[in-house]
C-alpha cells in the first residue's frame, strides 16, 4: 500500500500536469525577484531544482516522455540545464576591480558582487600586472576599441572589448570603464609616509567630475582633481597615459591650491605630493565553473527540442494532416 | 526633397506595399474570392523594398539596423514579412493568417516611420560574430510567434474556417517560435559572455526574454496536460506574442539596461 501510494504520488511529481505548475512556480519566482526590494535572484534556485527532479522522475514513470528519442534528450538536458542553472545562481562568484597600469593584481581590490559562502574571492596576488592600456575612440564618447595588456610572467596577453583573460579559473573581463590614477604620498608632520593611488571617476563618461576624495591620517577629508584633456567631438582620439593631466588641484578646507606632477600641498597635518598620472582599467571578474556544461547542455536540448519538432509530433499523426492538406487541396504537388 | 532620401521613399513604399496587400486581401475576402497569389507576391515586394532600405542605411551608416529604435522596427518589419512570405510559399496552410499578419506588419510600418532616423554609432561590443547568431534566431522566433499568435486570432474570430490542418499550423508556429527563441536566448548568453563579461545577468531585456519563453512553454504544457479550450489557448498564444512585442520594442527602449548597448 505504501509502495502504491509512494508510486502515485512520483507519478504526479513527474506528470506534465505537475511540471505545469512548477513552470508557473519558476514564472512568479522570477517576476517576484525582479520587483523585490533587493533584485536577488537566488531563490530562482529552488523552482529550478524541483523542475530538475520533477523532470527526472517523469523520465522513469512517464512513458510520454520517452516516446521519441529527441524529446527524451531535450527532457534529460533540460533537467540537467535547472541543476546547472541553479548550481550557477547558487556558487557563482562575481566581482570588480579597477588596476592601475604597472601594477599586481591585488585580491583585497576586488569589490565583491556576489560570492558563495567560503568561496574564493580571487586568483593569487600578483598572478598578473597591468601594463599599457590604450582605448581608441569615433569621437566624443563613442568608443570604438579598447586594448589592454596584461603582463602574465613573461607574456604579453592583450584583451579587447570582446576578449577577457581567465587566470586560476576567474575570468577578467575589460568593461567600459577607465580613468586616471594619481600616484599620491602622504608626509605627515609626525614623520610618518604613507603612499598609494587615487582612482578619479570613469574617463570620459565622467569627464564634467575629474575629482575624488582622500581622508588624510589625521581624518582631513581632502578632495583631489585634475582638469580633464578635452575630448575632440568629431575626430577620432586615443586615450592612453599620454593623454595624462599634468596639473593637479587640492581642495583643503577653503583652500583651493594648484600644483604640478612632483609637486607637494601643504595641508594641515603635513604634505602631499603628487607623484605621477597613469591610467587604471575596470575588470569585471567572474568564476563559474558550471558555465562551459551550461552552454554544452543547452546546445544538446535545443537541438534534441528541434528535431523533435522538426519530425512532427508523430509520423502518423504527420502523416494523416499531409493526406488532409492534400485532400483540401492545400498543398501544392 | 523626400526623392533625394532613397532610404525613406524604399520605408514608404514598403509600408504602403503590406497596406495594399491587407486591404487587397480584406476585400477579396468579403467578396468571397481571395487571389492569394497576388497578395503574397505584393507582400514580397513590400518586403524587398524595406529589404533595400536597410541595405541604403546600412551602405551610409556603415553598420547594421542592430541599436535604434527604429532600426529594429524596420529589420523586424522586414524580417516578419519575409517569414510570412517563406510560410506562404511553403504551404498554404499558412494564407489565413494574412489578414492579421499584414495588419500587424502595417501597424509596425507606421511606427517605423514615426520615430526618430538617427544613426547612434554602434558599441564596440556589438561587433561579435554571436549577434548575428543571436539577431536570426530572435527574428525567427518573433515570425513563427505572429505567424501562431495570427493564425490563432483568425480562428478565435471565427473569421475562417477552423480546420484540423489550420490548428496543426497554429501549433506548428507555436513550437518553431519555442525553439527559435531557445536558440537566441543560448546564442544571446554567448554574445552576452564575450561582450559584458557575463552570460546571464538578470537585466530586464533578458528576464523578459526568459519569461517569454517560459509562458510560452507553460501554454505547450498545459494544452497537453490539461486539454485547454481552444479559445483559451488561443487567447494565451496571443499573450504571448504580446510579451514578444513588448520584449522586442519595448523593453530594450524604455529601461537604463546595459543591454541598451553601452557606449
Amino acid at each position: 500500500m505504501f509502495r502504491a501510494a509512494m508510486m502515485r504520488a512520483l507519478r504526479w511529481i513527474g506528470s506534465t500536469r505537475a511540471a505545469l505548475w512548477w513552470l508557473l512556480a519558476l514564472i512568479v519566482t522570477i517576476v517576484a525577484c525582479r520587483f523585490g526590494p533587493r533584485e536577488d535572484y537566488t531563490p530562482v534556485a529552488l523552482p529550478l531544482a524541483v523542475i530538475a527532479v520533477s523532470i527526472a522522475v517523469g523520465m522513469v514513470t512517464n512513458r510520454r516522455m520517452r516516446s521519441s528519442l529527441p524529446l527524451a534528450v531535450f527532457h534529460a538536458s533540460l533537467s540537467l540545464l535547472c541543476v546547472l542553472a541553479g548550481l550557477a545562481v547558487v556558487w557563482r562568484f562575481e566581482g570588480r576591480v579597477e588596476i592601475v597600469e604597472g601594477t599586481a593584481f591585488a585580491p583585497e581590490s576586488v569589490e565583491v558582487v556576489r560570492a558563495a559562502p567560503g568561496g574564493r574571492q580571487g586568483p593569487a596576488a600578483g598572478a598578473f600586472e597591468q601594463a599599457d592600456v590604450r582605448v581608441h575612440f569615433r569621437g566624443a564618447l563613442h568608443r570604438e576599441r579598447t586594448e589592454s595588456v596584461l603582463q602574465v610572467g613573461d607574456r604579453a596577453v592583450v584583451l579587447s572589448d570582446k576578449e577577457g583573460f581567465v587566470v586560476d579559473g576567474f575570468r577578467f573581463a575589460p568593461t567600459s570603464n577607465k580613468g586616471f590614477a594619481l600616484a599620491l604620498t602622504w608626509r605627515g608632520d609626525d614623520g610618518s609616509v604613507e603612499s598609494g593611488w587615487l582612482h578619479l571617476p570613469s574617463f570620459p563618461a565622467f569627464e564634467w567630475k575629474q575629482e575624488n576624495v582622500w581622508q588624510t591620517p589625521g581624518g582631513m577629508r581632502v578632495t583631489i582633481g585634475v582638469v580633464p584633456p578635452a575630448v575632440p567631438q568629431k575626430e577620432a582620439w586615443v586615450l592612453d597615459r599620454r593623454l595624462a593631466p599634468r596639473a593637479v588641484h587640492v581642495i583643503a578646507g577653503d583652500e583651493r591650491t594648484t600644483t604640478t606632477l612632483g609637486g607637494a600641498v601643504r595641508v594641515p597635518g603635513g604634505k602631499l605630493q603628487v607623484d605621477e598620472v597613469r591610467l587604471w582599467m575596470g575588470y569585471r571578474v567572474t568564476r563559474d565553473p558550471a558555465a562551459p556544461w551550461l552552454f554544452v547542455v543547452a546546445s544538446v536540448g535545443l537541438a534534441a527540442l528541434g528535431l523533435h519538432v522538426w519530425r512532427g509530433p508523430s509520423r502518423r499523426r504527420a502523416v494523416a494532416l499531409r493526406e488532409r492538406e492534400e485532400t483540401d487541396g492545400l498543398v501544392r504537388s | 526633397m523626400v526623392w533625394s532620401d532613397p532610404e525613406i521613399v524604399l520605408v514608404r513604399a514598403g509600408v504602403c506595399g503590406y497596406g495594399v496587400a491587407l486591404a487587397w486581401h480584406w476585400l477579396a475576402g468579403r467578396r468571397g474570392g481571395v487571389s492569394f497569389r497576388g497578395v503574397t507576391a505584393l507582400t514580397a515586394a513590400a518586403v524587398a523594398c524595406l529589404g533595400a532600405a536597410i541595405a541604403v542605411r546600412w551602405s551610409q551608416s556603415g553598420q547594421g539596423p542592430f541599436l535604434t529604435l527604429y532600426e529594429i522596427l524596420l529589420s523586424s518589419t522586414f524580417s516578419l514579412g519575409l517569414v510570412f512570405v517563406a510560410a506562404c510559399v511553403l504551404t498554404r496552410a499558412a494564407g489565413f493568417t494574412a489578414t492579421p499578419v499584414l495588419g500587424v506588419l502595417a501597424a509596425l510600418g507606421l511606427w517605423t516611420l514615426s520615430v526618430s532616423r538617427d544613426v547612434v554609432p554602434l558599441p564596440a561590443t556589438f561587433d561579435n560574430p554571436w549577434l548575428w547568431v543571436h539577431l536570426t534566431a530572435g527574428k525567427l522566433f518573433l515570425g513563427a510567434c505572429l505567424l501562431g499568435a495570427a493564425g490563432a486570432a483568425a480562428l478565435a474570430v471565427g473569421r475562417v474556417t477552423d480546420t484540423d490542418v489550420r490548428d496543426a499550423f497554429v501549433w506548428r508556429a507555436a513550437l518553431a517560435a519555442f525553439v527559435f527563441e531557445g536558440f537566441m536566448l543560448l546564442s544571446g548568453a554567448v554574445w552576452a559572455q564575450d561582450a559584458w563579461g557575463r552570460y546571464w545577468g538578470w537585466d530586464p531585456l533578458e528576464t523578459s526574454a526568459l519569461l517569454t519563453w517560459l509562458v510560452l512553454g507553460a501554454l505547450l504544457h498545459a494544452r497537453v496536460s490539461f486539454a485547454l479550450p481552444d479559445w483559451a489557448a488561443r487567447l494565451w498564444l496571443n499573450g504571448v506574442f504580446v510579451l514578444a512585442v513588448l520584449t522586442f520594442f519595448g523593453v530594450p527602449f524604455f529601461s537604463l539596461a546595459p543591454h541598451k548597448g553601452i557606449v
